[in-house]
Formats: C-alpha cells, structure tokens, sequence
C-alpha cells in the first residue's frame, strides 16, 4: 500500500488524462448498468414459463362462414372426433384464441359488481373441457372441468355457473396475502359472477406485450365464432409427423379450408421476436462497451509509461523489482477504474431518477450496479497487463539516457 | 499554406498508424452506434404526412357506461381510440367536415377468379370510404379509389397492394379483373404502389409499424355482407352484446372502427369538437354517453404521441447510444492528448522559428478535422452495415425504418466531424500553450 501515496499525487499532477478516463469509465459504466439491465429483462420475459407443453402443440383454424349453427357445431364434433382417431395425436381440443398469438379477449376483474374501477385485468381462454390437459398446463389447486361443462355457444358463455380456472398469477393479484384463498371465492367478469374452482401454476396470455399478460381465466365454453380454432397435442417428438396427418385427413373434404396452420412455438417466436432482437443488440452493444473501455484503459496506461520512462528507469536502478512496478500500475489503474465506477453509479441513480421521472420504466436494482462495477474492472484490469509488463520492461539503463 | 498543413496532418497521422487507427475507429464505432438508433427513431418520429399533419383527425370519444371505465392510463381516465358503429355512421352521415373516414378491418380467404378454390389464402383486409385514400394520400398505380356512388351502394370492388397485384396478376394492369373475397367476386379498381407511411399513424399502436394491408373494400360492402371484424382486429366492448352476431355487434356499444376526418385548416378543428361535444350531449338525452365526457379531436402528431408508438424502448436506446459516443469521444480526446504530446518538440521547434500559436491551432485543428471525417465516413459505412443487421433482426418492422436518407447521411458527417473538433479543442489548447524554451532545452 506503500505506493498508494506516489500514485495519487501523480495522479493529481496530471489531472486531465486519468480524468478524461474516469469520465469515460463513469459514461461507459452508465450505459453498460442499464444496458445489462434491459438484457436480464428482456431476457426473463424471453424465458418466462407460458405454462404450455410448447413442444408438442399446434394449432389451425376451420373457417366456418355463413354456417347453420346447428351444422357449425355437428362439423366441430365430427373434425374433433376424426383428428382424435388419429394415432399420432394425443389429445385436441378447441380454443377461442392460442397463447401468445396477439388474438385474444380480456376483461375487467372486480371483486365487488360496484366498484368503479377494477382490481385487475385478465383474458380469457374458453374452449372444451379438458383444454388444461391438451394445453399441458399444471393444476395446483382446486379441480379441473368435467365433460358436463362443456357447451357450445354463440358467446363466451358468462352467464353459466360452470365456474372458472385461474392463474396463480391472477390469483395472487387479487389475494396479494395468500393466492389460496382465491380458491372458492367469487369474482365478477362484465358484473357476472364466477366462481373459482381451479389454479393452474403457469399460463401465458394472448398479448406478450400486456401488462397483464401473466392473468388469465379458463372457461369450458366452446365460442362459435366464425373461425373455429383447433389445439392439437401430438405424441412427443411426433408434432411434424401429426400435423401432415391432420391436413391430410382434412383436405379429404374438398371444401374445406385450413388456415393458420403453426406450431405453437411458432407463435411463441413471433410474439417474443422483439425481445429477442433486443437481446441479441444488447448483446452487442455490451461488447462493445467492454472493448471501448479496455482501448480507454490501454491507451492511458500506455500513455503513462511513455511519459514516465525515465522515472521507471531510476526507480528500477534504485532497487525496485519488476513486480514492483508492475504493481504499481495495476494499482494506479484500479484506481482510476474504481473511480470511474463510483462516479459512474452516481450518474446511473441521477439518470434512472430522470428516466422513472419522464418515462414509465422501472429504475435498475442494485446488484446490477455491482455487476457492471466487475464488468469495468476486470476488463479495466486485463487492459493494462500489457502496457505494465512493458513498463517493467523499461532498463534501469534508461535513467541514465537523456530523454 | 492549407494544402500545406493538409499535408502535414496526414503525414502526423501516417506517422503514428496505431494511435491515428485508434482515434478513428472508436470515433466511426461511437458514430455509428448512435447514427443506427437515431436512424430508426428519426424514421419513426418523422412526420408520417407533412403536407397535412394539422388538417387530419382522428375522433374519441367517451361512450363507455357509468358503471364502467374503459381503462386507466398514468392514473387518469382513458378512452377508447375506436368509436362504435352507430358513431361512426351518425358522424360520418353527419359530413360536418369537408372529408371524413371511417376504417375498419376484416378477414377473409381471397383467391382471384382465375386461381382454383385451393389457393385460396387467408387475407386481413382493410375496409373503409371512399374519401380514405384521397386523405391519406394513396400512392396508385393502376386506376384509382373507388367513387362515391360506388361506397354508397356497397359495391364489390377491390383496391389490391403492388405486392398482391404480382402474386395474383403477375403485375399487369389488372383493372376491372376479379377477385374473390370470402367467395363474393369483386372486381379490381385500383393497384397501389408501395405505400412507405410511418407510422401508419391512423391505426393503433401495435399495428402502426407493420405493412400496410394487401386488400381494400368499401366499409359498406363488408356491412352489406354482414361480416364483422372477428380477431383480425381489436374490439372492446361493455354492456350487451354477442360477438358472433352481427347485428348485436353493430347495435351494441363495441368500439372497433377508427374515425378520421380531414378539415380546410387546423383553426377549424374547435368547431368540430363543438360538434362532437353536442352530439354527444344529443345521444346522452337517448340514454348513452353516460360519463363524464372526455370526447377529443386528436392531430397526426397528438395521435401519434398518444399510442406512444416510439415506445419507450427506443427513446432509452437513443439516449443510452448518444452516451456512449461520449464515451467513444472521450476515448478519441485522450488519445489525441497522447498524440500532442508526443508532438511537443515539434511544436517548440515550429514555434522558435515563428509559427504563431494560430498557426499551430490551425494545423492541429485540421488533424482533427480529418480524423473526424474519416470517422465519420467510416461511421457512415459501418452505420449502414448496421441497419442492414437491424433489419434483418428486427424483421417484424417496417424495412422501410432501417433507412438512411440524405439528411440523415450529412448529419452523421457533421456530426462526426464537429464532435471529434470540439473534443480536440483541449488538446490544442494545451499543445499551442508549449513555450518554445521548454522544449529546445531537451532536443
């Protein structure tokens, strides 16, 4: 510790070199906390759970305009009953709209029909009975539908007293305490009330850009609507073989039209493409700001030792070992670094106040601070082994030369 | 003289290759950084229609029920962006301005005439009036909108984009062929061309930044044939009302269309949210508009900023990008500070046989100079390398975004080339600041 004192006062002779850095560092360590910040966000929306055995489901829709009801629904049964015939599949089922596929309906939850605003939002996903088995979602609590639920009608069948599953995310919303207690509780869709019969852990919502995209609500309606969509579970690793199978069976009816025919992951790839392409830019972008601080670091280092090699010479003439020297620029180096990130962390907290302030983002936590101050560091650290060892290079015969 | 300190300052920086690579690419690697973001959120920024951004407007209005608010924003009451079918016909019908529109949106499958049943697609179609392509400024190429008699009687036409024009004609005039829409023939009465509008500031957030639809029918033939927007597009809806049932859907008070209007000036715009306001007043005396009202005429760029299409992303990534050629300047600072300094026996020796410390702030000035327009055209090149990876990665967004234009290109110039002078002001400085006397001791 003995060179801490030389070093500061010769940092303090120089002043506008170690200072330009300090304020390159204190920049660069601004952008890197908020950028690696963003990276982890997007990258645990990328990774959230949907809930959803993604690997097997696909989905298609039959459209069925200027239909009979009455026909509507006889055609439904007969595709769901053949599909299901088919070897390769494992379950189907119908669905309003699939997860993350931008289609959807939401609506206002309240726990009371007289309160002016709502407690929460949800969407709804409405279909045939057994929809939480073929979606592959996992009940924790309460029980699932039975066949007798079923119905098929014109709307989304909120007046029936079949009740209705929920997320836990949904539940723990409007039981912040204890989600359990949402388990026989009512709460009121359009000033209907439902009960709550199930909890299922995970289920991705229709919209991956909503705020409320964790709640969601299952209904064992089947929705006529014009398109009737179809969720298909294959056999493991046999969701390429089982989609031919379905078209082929299919388009044996010459009338018969089949559209939006995509894997699930397929959905899940468009819904999340703007996360991942902001993860991939983020990814750069931190590079890069490793490597325009390790070029800062490098090149005053090296700047220091150009100028000081007839002092390196005397002190290397005076006894000092190479380790010493080397030493000596390491810690000059930390310093600078150290702070860089101080000044840096004190920038960030001003500019995540302004950007709470004028936009609706969330500020960055703290341990992102200490993860980007490791980030500076080491590769503030790894630039200025080169220029050291050559520092320590310098012959004590240098003293002697006149510069 | 100049050509001469031309000459000097690219013979300084031949001399010292490392330093001269250095101060140029973190300059061209921090300009390009900046320039690529800039470049997207510039485009998304711009005003999509300048010639008429003040004149056009979309209308909100508050029909949502007394017992239910449509949503909250910011801690305020919202309302919808879509005003309901009966609004849309009663404000349309009511032509108070000199144009108005109203856009709607459906789904079908489509095939031309020609094609078998089996290559039909499925198709988002736009449905609107007449006026719409008039006030929006539709580029064609074949034929034209549809006319007004045509709107009135719901006639089965057809306007196709460029793009679907090739698929399904090849590319030709394809005036007065036929098309079929959810099995109905409509004839074809315009061919659009590429249509770059950004954002597609008429519809809401999330789909103003796709491209524009490949087909477009009168608003009163999808009405005629009864077909309702399904899930192609948003619907909110309280009170009674049955989504499948068309004509429970166009007597409820779902919100689905968007209502633009164009006026002679932008001073008349308080004289139609008069109107607005008493028609609104007129249907709260029929039982509706039961809130607080909250009805506004919103401009192109009030509207734009409303959906917040930027979105916030973006505007930190601007930001986050101008920082960080701060930071590349910073660096190039230094570096240049290393570079004079190595210099000062030259300068001492300049100034001894009578270069003013003008004339060494001017040789300096234009190493500078060139270090910063080389960083700058570089930066340019890299900055477009950039914007074709953007593309490509953001492929779900408009090509047109990743787009440099001639304003763009000279700013990133100017600004390579002010920025590196300014931040070489300081090392000038202290390099003209040597006394000959200091130096000529050591040489």
């Amino acid at each position: 510790m003995k060179d801490l004192k030389p070093i500061i006062s010769s940092l303090l002779r120089a002043k506008m070199a170690p200072l330009l850095l300090i304020l390159q560092i204190a920049v660069t360590f601004t952008v890197l906390v908020n950028s690696v910040y963003l990276m982890v966000e997007k990258h645990a929306d990328i990774t959230a759970p949907t809930g959803l055995s993604e690997n097997v489901l696909f989905s298609f829709q039959i459209p069925h305009q200027g239909e009979e009801q009455s026909q509507k629904i006889a055609n439904m049964y007969k595709h769901l009953e053949a599909i299901r015939a088919l070897e390769s599949v494992e379950r189907v089922s119908i669905i309003n709209s699939i997860p993350l596929s931008n289609r959807g309906g939401g609506f206002d939850i309240k726990m009371n029909p007289d309160d002016p605003v709502y407690v929460s939002k949800a969407a709804a996903f409405t279909g045939s009975y057994d929809l939480i088995d073929t979606m592959g979602v996992k009940l924790i609590a309460g029980e699932s539908f039975s066949l007798v639920d079923e119905e098929a009608l014109n709307d989304l069948g909120l007046g029936r007293s079949t009740g209705v599953i929920i997320s836990k995310a949904l539940a723990q919303s409007l039981f912040p305490e204890n989600w359990h207690q949402a388990l026989g509780s009512t709460i009121y869709l359009n000033q209907v009330p439902h009960n709550i019969r199930g909890v299922v852990e995970h289920l991705a919502g229709p919209w991956s850009f909503w705020q409320y995209k964790k709640n969601n609500i299952i209904l064992p309606t089947i929705f006529l609507m014009t398109d009737i969509t179809f969720l298909v579970r294959s056999h493991e690793g046999l969701r390429e073989q089982t989609m031919k199978d379905v078209v082929e069976l299919l388009m044996q009816d010459p009338h018969l039209h089949i559209d939006e025919l995509k894997t699930f992951t397929e959905f899940k790839e468009a819904a999340y493409q703007a996360q991942n392409a902001a993860y991939t830019t983020l990814q750069f972008v931190i590079v890069g700001l490793v490597l325009i601080t390790m070029l800062g670091v490098f090149g005053q280092t090296r700047f220091s030792v150009l100028k000081r090699r007839k002092q390196i010479g005397t002190r290397r003439a005076l006894g000092a070992s190479r380790m010493e020297i080397i030493r000596y620029f390491t810690i000059e180096n930390l310093l600078i670094t150290l702070c860089g990130a101080t000044l840096g962390a004190l920038l960030t907290i001003l500019a995540n106040n302004l950007v709470v302030a004028h936009l609706e983002l969330s500020p960055v936590p703290w341990p992102y601070l200490a993860y980007s101050s490791a980030i500076v560091i080491l590769s503030g650290l790894i630039a200025a082994i080169q220029p050291a060892i050559n520092a320590a290079n310098i012959s004590p015969a240098e003293a002697t030369r006149t510069v | 003289m100049l050509f001469y300190y031309i000459k000097l300052a690219i013979y300084s920086l031949k001399r010292t290759p490392l330093l001269s690579f250095l101060m140029i690419s973190t300059i061209s690697i921090g300009i390009a950084a900046t320039m690529i973001t800039y470049t997207v959120s510039y485009m998304m920024n711009k005003d999509p229609i300048p010639s008429k951004s003040e004149r056009l407007f979309t209308v909100h209005l508050s029909t949502w029920g007394i017992d239910n608010m449509y949503r909250m924003r910011d801690g305020k009451e919202e309302i919808p962006v879509f005003v309901t079918y009966q609004d849309a016909m009663n404000l349309y019908n009511a032509q108070k301005a000199p144009k108005q529109t109203i856009i709607g949106s459906y789904k079908a499958m489509t095939r031309s005439s020609e094609q078998p049943v089996k290559d039909a697609t499925s198709t988002y179609i736009r449905s609107t009036t007449y006026e719409f392509f008039e006030m929006f400024n539709t580029p064609f190429i074949y034929g034209s909108g549809w006319s007004a008699s045509e709107d009135e009687e719901g006639a089965q036409v057809v306007i196709l984009s460029k793009k679907r024009n090739e698929k399904l004609f090849g590319g030709q005039n394809s005036i007065g062929k036929e098309v079929l829409i959810g099995g109905i023939l409509h004839r074809v009465v315009g061919v659009f061309d590429d249509w770059p509008l950004i954002p597609r500031f008429y519809l809401e957030e999330f789909d103003a930044l796709t491209e524009v639809r490949d087909m477009f029918v009168p608003f009163r033939t999808q009405m005629n044939n009864e077909w309702v927007a399904s899930k192609d597009s948003s619907i909110y809806c309280w009170g009674e009302f049955e989504l499948s049932d068309f004509h429970s859907v166009i007597n409820s008070e779902c919100v689905w269309l968007y209502f633009w209007i164009e006026l002679e000036s932008a001073e008349h715009r308080d004289e139609y949210l008069d109107f607005v306001n008493n028609y609104a007043q007129e249907q709260r005396l029929l039982g509706r508009f039961q809130r607080e009202q909250m009805n506004r005429v919103l401009d192109v760029n009030e509207s734009i900023n409303h959906s917040n299409v930027m979105g916030d992303d973006s505007k930190v990534a601007v930001w986050l990008a101008a920082a960080f050629l701060f930071a590349c300047l910073l660096n190039s600072m230094s570096l240049m500070m290393t570079k004079f300094h190595g210099k000062g026996g030259e300068v001492g020796l300049r100034r001894a046989i009578g270069a003013s410390r003008q004339d060494i702030a001017l040789q300096f000035g234009l190493e500078t100079f060139i270090v910063g327009l080389l960083g700058g055209i570089i930066g340019l090149g890299l900055a477009n390398l950039g914007l074709l990876v953007t593309a490509e990665v953001y492929s779900h967004l408009n090509a047109e975004l990743m787009k440099m234009n001639i304003e763009i290109v000279i700013t990133t110039l100017l600004l390579s080339i002010v920025t590196s002078t300014l931040f070489g002001l300081y090392p000038i400085y202290r390099a003209c600041k040597i006394e000959p006397s200091s130096q000529l001791k050591s040489l």
